[in-house]
């Protein structure tokens, strides 16, 4: 494990020392690199009063490129695909040294809060938002109640 | 090529067209040869020089990478080394891992003693990133054994260096240990800092907020947003990787004019073309272009700095004084721009607090007495003192060129590839109707000899593709 770089380890320590309102994120014991991530979805929102569990990954070269995260829990977002996998401009292109796991999961948990349908992953749900967008939240609402919301 | 003109004014009379021929391959291949012997010396300067040498130092810091990334870095090393010696930018200095400002002089020195390392050992030659991937992989049978020769030779390269560097620690062990026992260990070791160098480096030390481990607290500061980085943080920032304007995926890129490369943002502001400005210390000058070796740095030979500790009338006078003995230090001009009187009085601050700390930190002094540093404000790219990562990271335009031309490469292999499944389609334009011409007229041999061709040309895709597979996952393994 000597090679797990400080910032990691000092990330981890202070996840759990200063831990996030509504988010969890737990390292393996035999991968330090490999988080189990649980979010809170925000009040407010269709995905309110459900856990969504996602595996959050640091590269090699993290902090200089961005951590890769995906949902495991299916979630109905115009910007999560069917894989899990998330469109949010800060894993990507916009992605900053200065951002931490602590700041990146906030700023999907923020997603769950204002799905953007402009610029979609899922197209189908995109277009579903964009044209009953009460349907498309009645739909997330029962997807969150019925993967979301599992007793453990 | 570029030579046929030529050879067409000389005429075939002057000089028989094979010898021309000939003698065109032969310079051809000796420039060839020519680039190849260039382009291993510089590799091998590039690595020699992220070689942390603790008699190269500046300031106590160094003039290569401690190693908190395990990848090497892929900046110019002869500009940064230029820019450190220069006080433009930070040395590369040793971190701690902790730090805790409640700690005695003696608790730190021991902390340092036991904790300070030129370099961190987690890097081996298997880590390192072998670029070329699948550049070539149209024309593989002819470069391949080249390729797979420069990768043995960087392999080897990569282990000298990480020798050199093992080799360069157990030196400094060493002479550390010898210059803190024998008793003109100072003379004889002149560049093992002396604890007055230390506890005025590491006193106030303060965490960078990209690597989460402590630094001297001389450190380079964001143009825009004046923020803290190291040394080692800054010089991983670049730009991205050439890519398609937004919304337009990798695979669909067809246009190789149409990839960009955008200058680094400030991880701390987004602001656009990331730059850092740096302020030397004004106590600590030692090492290359300093005014003192490392060994013989010490507060107290500088009594014009150092705040008496007496109570009464005498405090602000002597306090002035380090105000001046600082501003006068600063015009003597250490290499920075940005040594203005300003800039003096923000530092002097911080260079305050490490007197009292040297002077054991007896009593809340005159520190926070002190003006208030005075924010900066933004600076432009261009100002002078800005460094910028392009400025560090030249190489990107040649990176842009080469993404353009593979992106080139692979839609003239995709134009042959389509071309040629049009030849076998002969009048045929549609699937539906191809399939319908072999149920109702094609001969059964014509069937098979087409169906052959087709997997075969599926095979071929297929193997190049798996190639392309097991090269990013080399690379990415690599990195």
């Amino acid at each position: 494990m000597s090679s797990l770089p400080k910032r990691i380890i000092k990330e981890t320590e202070r996840l759990v020392s200063d831990p996030v309102p509504g988010i969890s994120a737990i390292p393996h014991d035999d991968n330090l690199r490999y988080f189990d991530v649980a979010i809170q979805g925000p009040s407010g929102s269709p995905y309110e009063d459900g856990t969504f569990k996602l595996e959050l990954y640091l590269p090699d070269d993290y902090p200089m490129c961005a951590p890769k995260v995906r949902f495991l829990t299916k979630i109905y977002h115009p910007n999560i695909d069917k894989l899990g996998r998330i469109c949010l401009d800060v894993l990507k292109n916009n992605w900053s040294p200065a951002l931490q796991i602590r700041t990146i999961l906030l700023s999907i948990q923020a997603l769950l809060g204002a799905p953007n349908p402009d610029d979609p992953l899922a197209n189908e749900v995109a277009e579903e938002w964009k044209s009953n967008e009460a349907l498309a939240i009645a739909t997330a609402k029962s997807w969150t109640e019925q993967f979301a919301k599992e007793g453990d | 090529m570029g030579n046929a003109p030529g050879r067409e004014e000389r005429g075939p009379q002057t000089l028989p067209r094979e010898r021309s021929q000939f003698g065109d391959k032969l310079t051809a291949h000796l420039k060839r040869k020519k680039k190849e012997e260039e382009r291993e010396k510089l590799l091998e300067t590039r690595y020699t020089n992220l070689v942390v040498r603790y008699q190269e130092t500046v300031d106590g810091g160094y003039l290569a990478p401690y190693g908190t990334y395990k990848a090497f870095p892929d900046y110019d090393t002869l500009v940064v080394k230029l820019l450190i010696t220069e006080r433009k930018l930070a040395p590369f200095y040793s971190p701690l891992d902790d730090f805790d400002e409640t700690w005695t002089q003696e608790e730190l020195l021991v902390v340092l003693m036991n904790n300070l390392r030129l370099f961190l050992p987690n890097r081996t030659a298997e880590d390192e990133e072998i670029d070329d991937a699948d550049d070539h992989k149209l024309h593989k049978s002819q470069t391949l054994m080249k390729r797979l020769e420069q990768k043995q030779k960087l392999k080897a390269l990569i282990e000298r260096t990480i020798k050199q560097q093992k080799k360069e620690q157990l030196r400094y062990n060493h002479d550390r240990q010898q210059a803190f026992v024998s008793e003109n260990g100072s003379t004889r070791y002149p560049s093992i800092p002396s604890n007055d160098l230390l506890l005025a480096l590491y006193g106030n030390a303060i965490e960078c907020p990209i690597c989460f481990v402590y630094y001297p607290p001389h450190m380079n500061y964001s143009r825009c947003c004046e923020q803290p980085i190291c040394t080692e943080c800054f010089v991983h920032i670049r730009r991205n990787e050439p890519h398609p304007p937004h919304d337009v995926p990798e695979e669909e890129a067809t246009d190789p004019e149409s990839l960009i490369s955008l200058p680094a943002n400030c991880p701390f502001c987004a602001m656009p073309d990331f730059g850092v400005t740096y302020t030397p210390p004004l106590l600590i000058c030692t090492g290359i272009q300093g005014s003192c070796a490392p060994a013989e740095f010490s507060i107290y030979t500088r009594n014009d700095l150092v705040i008496e500790e007496e109570e009464g009338s005498s405090k602000p006078k002597t306090r002035a004084r380090a105000i001046s003995a600082a501003i006068s230090l600063s015009h003597s001009g250490m290499g920075s721009p940005r040594n203005s009187v300003e800039a003096g009085l923000a530092r002097s601050s911080v260079d305050a607090g490490l007197v009292r700390r040297l002077n054991d930190g007896s009593a809340a002094s005159s520190n926070t007495n002190l003006e208030a540093p005075k924010r900066r404000g933004s600076l432009a790219a261009s100002a002078p003192g800005v460094i910028t990562t392009d400025a560090i990271q030249p190489d990107w335009e040649t990176k842009l060129m080469s993404a353009r031309a593979r992106i080139a490469r692979r839609s003239a292999a995709a134009t042959a590839i389509h071309a040629s499944s049009l030849i076998i389609q002969g009048d045929e334009t549609s699937d539906i109707d191809r399939r319908r011409l072999f149920r109702r007229t094609g001969s059964a041999q014509e069937q098979l000899a087409i169906e052959e061709r087709m997997i075969q040309q599926a095979m071929k895709l297929s193997l190049l593709e798996e190639e392309q597979r097991q090269h990013t996952e080399r690379a990415r393994r690599g990195e």
